[in-house]
């Protein structure tokens, strides 16, 4: 049995979703960064609300559940989701990750403010889907091929106009969907490289601690313990492919048989019933079940 | 001429200096549970090669797990020979550096860790072999200095009972046994006497009880709940197109559940063609719970197993007419044998594939995955050097060269678009991306194209042995390629000319009707039924079980 704490990423939040965080993590993320979090509608269209919102979210919830005795063998996040599932390795602390992010999220959004974004193509294979990127690529209007969340499904990271030419490409290409994120930054392509560059200093300074289980990595879909293997993955992750393919793949051959997948939403648990069926993995989704029926469920079937 | 100096049986002095630092742990040739860390601390040395027991079915899972706590600093740098890479231990030997280097045939289970592993240079690739290269290979140059195996049963002396899963148990410990290699087992029991001795203790030198059993698993179970129509279709078109239109007589199917349909239309389709003691009578295969009604209405001479499978013991207990079954009463598998047979002595292979290039070359190898493969590139080739006088052997000859021999009949049955709704056909195959990323001598093609004589799809059968030109080969392959990309480069005219040729036939050329391709022609429709087939002998996992 091998039990994988799994931690979703931009694109996944909602309005409101900030309402069951408990106020003392807003204080804190207040008094770290000088950010006050506002469950608002119009601030959800900023990287860094939504960067900070969704760190808080998962990991209040990582604290819930921590003081259930639940732990993993492995944690996995995708893309901001990382930077939870490091804390949940115990490789950097809650402070840390909160200074990290919202460094990396107002860097980001420095580096392009408007004009840029996420699609996601469903039902075509990375070659295709990579087929579609060089076909329409324009370089006024750049549009890169980003994360691989499923073998047939793929998103991509550019500019908007250009985005959605590409997307409305892969639908003549029988894609079963291809539409843009709630993702207001082109993360995961070399658009951001100068922002990887610009965190370097910062993430630097960071002090990593020895990790209680294994962490997937982003970059390469490959499983560390060695910190700063860690490290650098956090920081490269902005300009890279997120391999989630990859890293779902390894963790099945861990022996992965049950996923906890932390608020908010239910993007990673759908995308494990996509590629292994319903049947091999028990997924428990704590955003769907809460915390407490998801402790009785994981001790159920621990 | 001066013949130099030399000791003759130094490896024999160094087995001996090595078993003496553990005589203190030992009582006769046992250990204890609770000793096996230190047991192999002092008894594998760096650098050994080192054989690590586990295929796809039955898994040496205590000694693979206790190999995974040794101390690098004692034991490092080994050289893995392990059939199949199965469990996850099998590769964090490497991530903890105790061994370096890896001669592998299969990596279903493991494979993107394996890719990922070679491309980082954590595990040097010595092969990925067939079974038989594996097998044939720890006798010339990959002989090995230590064994881990697993077997169901030891009595005081240290003989084995290994049972219905032999498997190539017996082919590993001979390799050591009788070059001065150590041979150390795990046991789910100890008794005071064996059902039968399948290995001699005078092969053992180290038995240690196991905390638990063996990990073992039901790999070629197929539900019949799950044979669609599609495939029970391309069965029928096998049946009337190969297997009556050859005669094939002896056989092995592949685990899929396009063979496991054929298995269940022979007593139904089958019989109404007449086809009974006509086709499909000497079998090597693992038991497959599909063949059963086809045992139960005598289609089936004689089957021999490569390995066991989890529920069958029973039934295959009651049937040693059919089986290898020992004077004990339980069967004897042998997987060595098994693909010896496959390969050399059967008139046809049938299997399926993840990927067919345009050329007919076919591999399961696909992105990212170095899974390596089972018995299919064995039994799915035809051995050059091979005479043989069966007519399906002789149906397939070049009745135009006076030193003509006939050929192994190897077929592919695939549906058009595969698993991912993605075409089964395409101009590359996946494994030459794959060779490239590993540094692989050989791009890892399961079958190649030379070797397949015939593919079946939904849309017909191309007979690929009679195409006279590489263009002719693939234009039959695009004429049943259905409307996948290269399907739809095929035009009436050449199907046509195909049609006439005999090259290509439809399920109307055969006078099978599609919708006569139902359910209810499945001899079992479900789990329950092959049970009642068995007359309650067959016992299912649980897994497989619709009722509690």
């Amino acid at each position: 049995m091998s039990t994988a704490f799994l931690f979703p990423g931009q694109g996944s939040q909602e309005v409101g979703m900030l309402r069951a965080v408990p106020t003392q993590y807003i204080e804190r993320i207040k008094k770290i960064t000088g950010y006050q979090l506002e469950d608002l509608p119009e601030n959800y269209e900023d990287t860094v609300f939504i960067q900070l919102a969704l760190l808080v979210k998962g990991l209040s919830a990582l604290a819930a559940v921590q003081r259930n005795e639940i732990r993993p063998d492995l944690v996995a996040g995708h893309s901001l989701g990382a930077f939870c599932a490091a804390v949940a390795c115990k490789a950097i602390t809650f402070d840390d990750a909160v200074r990290i992010v919202y460094q990396r999220a107002v860097l980001m959004k420095a580096a392009y403010p408007t004009g840029y974004a996420m699609g996601v193509i469903v039902g075509l294979t990375r070659t295709e889907v990579a087929q579609v990127v060089q076909d329409t690529f324009d370089e006024m209007h750049p549009v890169y091929l980003s994360n691989e969340n499923c073998p047939l499904q793929h998103t991509i990271s550019g500019e908007i106009t250009g985005l959605q030419k590409t997307l409305a490409a892969a639908k003549l290409r029988q894609a079963r969907t291809a539409k843009l994120l709630k993702v207001p930054v082109p993360s995961h392509c070399r658009l951001m490289q100068a922002t990887v560059a610009a965190l370097t200093p910062f993430i630097n300074q960071i002090t990593f601690h020895p990790t209680i289980c294994p962490y997937l990595k982003n970059t390469d879909g490959r499983m560390t313990q060695d910190t700063e293997v860690i490290r650098q993955d956090l920081l490269e992750n902005i300009a890279q492919p997120v391999q989630w393919n990859q890293m779902m793949d390894v963790a099945k051959e861990m022996g992965m048989n049950l996923t906890l997948e932390f608020p908010p939403g239910n993007t990673l648990t759908k995308l494990i019933h996509a590629k292994f069926g319903e049947r091999s993995i028990r997924t428990i989704n704590i955003d769907q079940h809460g915390v407490d029926d998801a402790t009785f469920l994981y001790q159920k079937w621990r | 001429m001066e013949k130099p100096q030399r000791n003759w049986d130094t490896k024999r002095v160094q087995k001996a200096q090595r078993l003496a630092k553990i005589s203190n742990l030992m009582t006769g040739k046992y250990v204890e549970t609770n000793q096996i860390i230190t047991v192999l601390e002092a008894l594998i040395a760096p650098g050994d090669k080192v054989v690590l027991e586990g295929d796809n079915q039955k898994q040496a899972s205590f000694l693979s797990q206790s190999l995974n706590l040794v101390n690098p600093k004692k034991v490092n740098h080994l050289h893995m020979i392990m059939s199949s890479i199965s469990r996850p231990e099998h590769l964090d030997i490497f991530e903890r550096k105790i061994a370096s280097k890896i001669d592998f045939s299969y990596a279903g289970a493991q494979s993107v860790r394996v890719s990922q592993m070679i491309e980082d240079g954590k595990m040097k690739l010595g092969d990925i072999h067939t079974y038989l290269e594996l097998y044939g290979r720890l006798f010339i140059d990959l002989i090995p200095n230590v064994v881990l195996v697993a077997a169901d049963k030891a009595d005081k002396a240290g003989n084995l009972y290994t049972g219905f899963n032999t498997e190539e148990t017996p082919t590993i410990v001979e390799a050591a046994a009788f070059k001065d290699g150590i041979v150390i087992v795990q046991v789910n029991e100890v008794v005071d006497e064996l059902p039968r001795i399948d290995i001699p203790a005078g092969w053992v030198d180290v038995v240690v009880p196991a905390d638990k059993p063996y990990e073992l698993e039901a790999l070629f179970t197929r539900d019949p709940q799950n044979i669609t129509e599609l495939q029970i279709l391309m069965a029928m078109m096998a049946i009337k197109g190969i297997y009556a239109e050859h005669g094939v007589q002896s056989l092995n199917h592949g685990i899929g559940f396009n063979t496991a349909a054929i298995e269940l239309l022979l007593p139904t389709y089958g019989a109404s063609l007449g086809l009974k003691g006509k086709i499909a009578r000497n079998w090597v295969l693992n038991p497959h719970p599909t063949i059963i009604p086809a045992i139960e209405s005598g289609w089936v001479e004689s089957i021999h197993s490569f390995g066991g499978e989890v529920g069958m013991e029973k039934y295959i207990a009651a049937r040693p007419d059919i089986f290898f079954v020992g004077q004990d009463g339980t069967m004897r598998s042998n997987r060595v044998l098994g693909q010896i047979a496959g390969q050399y002595a059967v008139d046809m292979f049938i299997g399926s594939t993840l990927q067919l290039d345009y050329d007919g070359n076919s591999s399961t190898v696909t992105r990212g995955r170095l899974s390596g493969f089972g018995g299919a590139p064995n039994m799915g080739h035809n051995p050059g050097g091979r005479r043989h006088s069966t007519p399906a052997w002789q149906s397939l000859r070049d009745q135009d060269n006076a030193l003509g021999k006939g050929q192994k009949l190897v077929v592919q049955m695939v549906e058009t678009y595969g698993a991912n709704k993605k075409p089964i056909f395409v101009e590359n195959l996946d494994a030459l991306a794959v060779q490239k990323q590993a540094g692989l001598a050989n791009a890892p093609v399961m079958i190649y194209s030379e070797d397949t004589t015939h593919i079946v799809t939904e849309e017909g059968i191309a007979y690929l042995y009679k195409a006279t030109s590489k263009a002719q080969r693939q234009a039959a392959i695009a004429a049943i390629g259905g409307v996948t990309p290269l399907g739809m480069t095929s035009t009436k005219e050449s199907l046509d000319q195909l049609r006439h040729a005999g090259i290509v036939k439809l399920p109307e050329d055969l006078g099978i009707k599609r919708s006569d391709a139902k359910r209810s022609l499945l001899a079992a429709q479900t789990i329950d039924d092959l049970v009642e087939w068995s007359d309650g002998l067959y016992e299912p996992p649980m897994k497989f079980r619709t009722w509690s």
